[in-house]
């Protein structure tokens, strides 16, 4: 395993070292032929001369791409532990291969549409060899930080291996934040700044959840062909049962919230309607960011729940809540002020629409908020015979809680009529 | 009898309890074994090991009886609860 290792770390360096030369020689074909189209000069020819050693120059970065990918596979078996740079490298590589594959295509469309003028799919192009360049540095970094540990670690005996279990949060976080933010900035752009048919829409975010989550999507292949010899009771350890299944509960709790914001954001900001296309594969990149953001804390920085099993600070707890209930009683107030002003000054529109958004939430929030902490401090009070910090906190809250209901049923009640 | 009962459970309830351990004192009385070690001979990872150990982890009675049998010990002289 070891020998193996050095060879393959020796093979990627030299492979990884080419492939820059090789990324410094195409980057110049591509600024040369973008030149050759603006200046209307004899794009074909040019093509021609180099299509060879620009096919060439990719076998080779397929190759070293393939060789990294094996390199990092055997790293993550060989040091038995989790390591982000690793984690991030196996994501960045991964959309980097895919990435390999979509410059063919590209280049094969900007060899048809140069001459209705300057393609667009320069820029995706330019992106793209920026994105193998990050690869290249980065793997040269982790091979130049992993070379004198290899020599000097001995084999480590590993029965239940958690580094793959962590490596896989690690590109799960990765695969959500870029998935949520790719799909977004792409919705957004292509319906404002570069308006494309609904078909192309569809087809962009596609591509990109796809090239976002198949990173998450290997790695968890690759824990299940190791885990397919246990049994499957044994595929996670107990500590790992229950750290899945609190990530569980917060994801379930989490995503509701945040897509129940978002559906009722879209009633007042019509800005939003980008997210009628995108909703799914949204959902999907958030339900796995948090899912995996929530197991690695739980795993890895998890609060010291042990001790404080059955023995919670209540009367802490309480006087939170009652100041919770507070803040958000006065700031319910002050979004009503908020969008009346708005409403009287500016007139009907986004501001006061925004605005009245959060004095809803503020105010069904603090609502539920505030019976809750009535009864916790109530109880409290009455155990200890005198009233609590959260109690007069509360009482502190009703005003401008009471008063926002009470608006807002007059309202209701004067609107029928 | 029965809210006396209730008023007693309740006490005992409020009262500030935390599981503690000796894991680690034991690892070293155990020629200094690595947690890697124990977790490879109890059949769960070194990360569990450790946060029993740190007292973020309650380890189920499977497990507590599988490294109390590991260091020929009977279970309370590793695991025991104490009051805070």
């Amino acid at each position: 395993m070891k020998r193996l290792l050095k060879i393959s770390n020796t093979t990627t360096l030299i492979l990884c070292l080419i492939s820059i030369a090789g990324l410094i020689f195409t980057n110049t074909f591509f600024l040369m032929l973008r030149d050759k189209i603006v200046n209307m000069g004899n794009v074909e020819s040019f093509m021609n001369k180099f299509s060879i050693p620009v096919a060439l120059v990719y076998c080779i970065f397929v190759l070293f791409h393939l060789s990294a990918m094996f390199t990092l596979i055997l790293q993550l078996n060989f040091f038995k532990r989790e390591n982000f740079l690793r984690a991030f490298l196996f994501f960045t590589g991964t959309v980097s291969l895919l990435m390999l594959l979509g410059d063919f295509a590209l280049a094969s469309d900007i060899s048809k549409e140069y001459l209705f003028g300057l393609p667009g799919e320069f820029n995706i192009l330019f992106f793209s060899q920026a994105l193998h360049f990050v690869f290249y540095i980065l793997m040269i970094v982790l091979l130049a930080l992993t070379r004198k540990s290899i020599l000097k670690k001995s084999e480590e005996v590993v029965l239940k291996d958690d580094s793959i279990f962590i490596n896989a949060q690690y590109i799960g976080i990765l695969s959500g934040i870029s998935g949520l933010i790719l799909i977004t900035i792409f919705s957004v752009l292509s319906l404002t700044v570069y308006p494309l048919p609904p078909w192309a829409i569809d087809a962009g975010v596609i591509v990109i959840s796809l090239m976002a989550v198949i990173p998450y999507v290997l790695i968890v292949l690759y824990w299940l062909v190791i885990k397919l010899n246990e049994r499957i009771s044994g595929w996670y350890d107990e500590k790992q049962y229950q750290d899945i299944t609190r990530a569980s509960l917060i994801t379930l709790i989490a995503s509701v919230i945040i897509m129940a914001l978002i559906f009722i954001a879209q009633y007042f900001v019509s800005s939003l309607n980008f997210f009628n296309e995108i909703w799914f594969p949204f959902y999907i990149f958030l339900v796995l960011l948090l899912f995996s953001a929530s197991t690695l804390y739980f795993n890895k920085k998890g609060p010291d729940l042990v001790s404080r099993e059955g023995n919670i600070d209540l009367s802490k707890r309480n006087k939170n809540l009652g100041l919770a209930v507070l803040i958000g009683g006065y700031l319910t107030l002050a979004f009503w002020l908020l969008t009346i002003l708005l409403s009287v000054e500016i007139g009907l529109g986004w501001g006061s629409y925004i605005t009245m958004g959060f004095f809803g939430l503020l105010m069904i929030a603090s609502g539920i908020l505030f019976l809750l902490s009535l009864v916790f401090n109530i109880i409290e009070s009455r155990e200890n015979k005198h009233m609590s910090r959260g109690l007069i906190f509360t009482i502190a809250s009703f005003p401008p809680i009471a008063f926002s209901y009470l608006a807002i049923f007059i309202k209701a009640l004067t609107e029928g009529h | 009898m029965h809210f006396v009962n209730y008023y007693l459970y309740n006490k005992l309830e409020r009262k500030n309890l935390k599981l503690n351990n000796n894991l680690r004192r034991c690892r070293f009385e155990h020629h200094e074994i690595s947690q890697q070690e124990l977790a490879n001979a109890v059949g769960v990872t070194r990360l569990t090991i450790h946060s029993i150990e740190k007292g973020k982890f309650n380890p189920s009675v499977l497990l507590a009886l599988k490294i109390a049998r590991f260091f020929k010990k009977p279970v309370d002289e590793i695991f025991y609860l104490e009051e805070e």
